[in-house]
């Protein structure tokens, strides 16, 4: 997606171009949830120094997105993935509860918990191996996640969403442009 | 009463935020490759090249946003007491329309690939729409968004019932009913730039149902999407020249290839001839200098040319035409267009195009306006297996006896001894006759009275299955209003289930095991 150097009335202040933010949701654990919910809450300035976070690609992978972290609250140390959520997430502000704009597209969630990466996790099969050399843009089968974020839309990549049906006979393939 | 839904959002005019009504980047692309195109509106976690986050390896210490919102909501509140209260239009800049101050809620949608989506920056409302109820003018417990708007007649397909409120998402794009849910306390929103991560807690997340269109998604090489091509590019070319410096105003070619690669570079050139005139030697070699006569239309003419709805239409028509190609679906698959009477290339064309947002759009559209009827069950309802939406795919108004026209298809009477013109008074009274009719009776009926007995007579015995002759039969005659019937009761059930669905919290136990290895190597096979 090509985005022009902005220069408009509307592009900020000369030097830095505009950039639109990302927004992901985060899920940690219940005890260590509820403890920076609490943190939150009572404006602690701090927050900054307990609450810490690094994301980066996974190790010997071809693929370069952003995937493996790790989170660390207070005395928690959690081990994090970036998965995909099967649904779009529009994440919208308000300043009078009746009119919304659009701030982000949602579409990834960083999955923390507890401890190391599972062992499974860390190894991929070789038969992975062989599915991502054939195509780098290819997300990995465990960044695939099922479930919505709300109750109705659990699992609904299966139980919701039509398949699309592959064409068998490919049409005469086009000339790029 | 199909025709009465409204089709066009009523009431108070949107605004969006002024970066997207100047459709400025990066609110607004110029242009999206194949890989941006299959990641449509599913943006991943972009790597960044400089800044502080830009080494990976790196913690970051997260910002809570708490001191930011309320600062944030005094310095309005101030400007709003310093212009002397009311309203005041706040998203003006790009800062504005950060997610990291204000009142932030999400919307899931529960379509995997929804026909029209919002661009960041623009506007949506929230409506309640109340059914009123004998005695009340208001609901018993108000939403905590949204303005109460009064549904005299269903936005719907689907009707409501005395009392009832359906919360709906409504902007020029879509309407869409909104079920209301709280976010699991385990989840927060993180918000990342190129130099900070920041995090909110969030309360109210509501999944969103299928979309009701209000907006036509053009297309495949219409007149339409070209000529958006066409004022966008040129608009793009008008915004340039205002922002050149100079005097008298220049600018280069190079700055529009770059954001327009896709387009060729006669194309631009014609864009630009009107307007200015190239040098090719002396100071302004090499520049496109405006015409002095050239007039630059204002930015209010500007916006009018191209608005954020046209571009929200055609990335999805050009996002959902890069989805057919990867599943096989080649230039003419994509080009198949549904005349508006003929039913023959509907049955044809594939059900992936069928599905296509300038498809299930224009339907929807169509049968609001009274034009046509919905298939509601079929390839477009985007539930899939769940069999829980409409599928917004045009099937004409009248009935359409399947089996009848398998059987024999165009039976035509006319020039046979089965019309109705050609029969004899005295042969149709004597069929009269033989089916009881009283003597009496027959006399007082004139020609054509005594016709549409023979005909109602022939009907009602092929339609209680009776053996013999009914050459005289004529499809039901209330079967138009039968079918409109079915219809609308099936709106009906699809309307319900949707709203019992969407706004239970139930978790069904069934969901809860992680799914078979197998399925998922099915799955990989359909996607």
């Amino acid at each position: 997606m090509y985005h022009p150097p902005s220069r408009g009335p509307t592009s900020g202040h000369g030097s830095e171009p505009v950039e639109l933010e990302n927004q992901f949701i985060l899920r940690i654990p219940s005890e260590p949830a509820a403890a920076l919910k609490e943190a939150l809450a009572v404006g602690a300035s701090n927050i900054r120094d307990r609450f810490r976070i690094q994301i980066a690609p996974e190790k010997d992978s071809s693929n370069n997105q952003l995937r493996r972290g790790e989170v660390v609250f207070d005395g928690w140390k959690m081990s994090a993935k970036m998965v995909d959520l099967p649904t779009i997430i529009e994440s919208q502000k308000t300043i009078d509860k009746k009119t919304f704009y659009k701030t982000a597209d949602i579409s990834q969630m960083l999955i923390c918990h507890e401890g190391e990466p599972s062992e499974d996790e860390e190894l991929p099969s070789p038969t992975k191996l062989k599915a991502k050399a054939k195509d780098p843009n290819k997300v990995d089968r465990k960044f695939v996640f099922q479930h919505g974020v709300v109750p109705p839309l659990r699992n609904c990549r299966k139980r919701r969403f039509r398949k699309t049906l592959r064409k068998k006979h490919v049409e005469a393939p086009e000339i790029e442009k | 009463q199909e025709s009465m839904i409204k089709v066009a959002p009523g009431g108070t005019l949107l605004q969006h935020g002024t970066p997207v009504v100047e459709l400025s980047a990066p609110f607004v692309p110029t242009h999206i490759g194949p890989i941006k195109l299959k990641q449509f509106h599913r943006w991943p976690l972009k790597r960044f090249s400089h800044g502080p986050l830009a080494n990976y390896n790196n913690f970051v210490g997260v910002n809570p946003l708490t001191k930011h919102i309320k600062k944030k909501a005094r310095a309005r509140e101030a400007e709003r007491q310093a212009a002397g209260g009311g309203e005041i239009f706040f998203m003006r800049t790009p800062e504005d329309l950060s997610g990291r101050d204000g009142e932030l809620i999400l919307v899931e949608y529960m379509e995997e690939h929804p026909p029209l989506l919002n661009l960041v920056g623009m506007a949506t409302k929230i409506k309640n729409y109340y059914k009123r109820k004998p005695g009340s003018d208001a609901p018993s417990n108000k939403p905590k968004y949204g303005e109460l708007v009064p549904a005299h007649t269903s936005p719907f397909l689907g009707q409501m019932v005395p009392g009832q409120v359906v919360q709906t998402f409504e902007n020029n794009l879509y309407r869409t009913p909104i079920y209301e849910h709280k976010m699991p306390t385990t989840d927060f929103v993180v918000i990342r730039t190129r130099n900070e991560y920041s995090i909110r807690e969030i309360d109210t997340i509501f999944c969103a149902g299928q979309e009701c269109p209000l907006y036509e998604v053009p297309g495949p090489n219409s007149k339409k999407a070209n000529n958006f091509a066409r004022d966008f590019l040129q608009v793009f070319i008008y915004r340039l020249f205002w922002r050149s410096p100079d005097n008298p105003k220049r600018i280069k070619m190079d700055e529009i290839k770059r954001a327009f690669p896709a387009h060729s570079e006669s194309s631009i050139r014609k864009r630009l001839k009107p307007c200015s005139q190239f040098h090719r030697t002396g100071h302004d070699s090499n520049w496109w200098v405006i015409k002095p006569n050239f007039r630059l239309p204002s930015e209010e003419e500007m916006r009018a040319m191209v608005t954020p709805e046209q571009c929200c239409a055609f990335f999805s028509m050009i996002a959902a035409e890069q989805r057919l190609r990867d599943a096989g679906y080649g230039e003419k698959s994509l080009l198949a267009q549904q005349d508006d009477d003929d039913e023959e290339t509907a049955m044809k064309m594939d059900d992936e195009v069928k599905v296509a947002p300038w498809n299930t759009t224009r339907a929807y559209i169509l049968a609001m306006k009274g034009k046509c009827l919905l298939q509601l069950t079929g390839p477009a309802d985007p539930t899939g297996p769940a069999r829980e939406g409409f599928s917004y795919v045009r099937i004409p108004n009248k009935p359409t006896n399947k089996e009848e026209v398998e059987q024999a298809p165009k039976r035509t009477v006319t020039g046979t001894d089965a019309d109705l013109r050609k029969l004899p008074l005295k042969d149709a009274r004597n069929i009269l006759r033989k089916n009881g009719v009283p003597e009496d009776e027959i006399k007082k009926l004139s020609r054509w009275e005594v016709i549409d007995v023979v005909r109602t007579l022939s009907t009602e015995k092929v339609k209680a299955g009776e053996d013999g002759d009914h050459k005289f039969s004529r499809g039901n005659r209330f079967s138009i209003a039968e079918h409109q019937e079915r219809y609308r009761e099936d709106c009906q059930r699809i309307f319900e289930t949707q709203n019992r669905v969407l706004a239970s919290n139930e978790v069904l136990s069934s969901d809860e095991s992680e799914s078979s290895e197998e399925e998922e190597v099915n799955d990989d096979d359909l996607f």
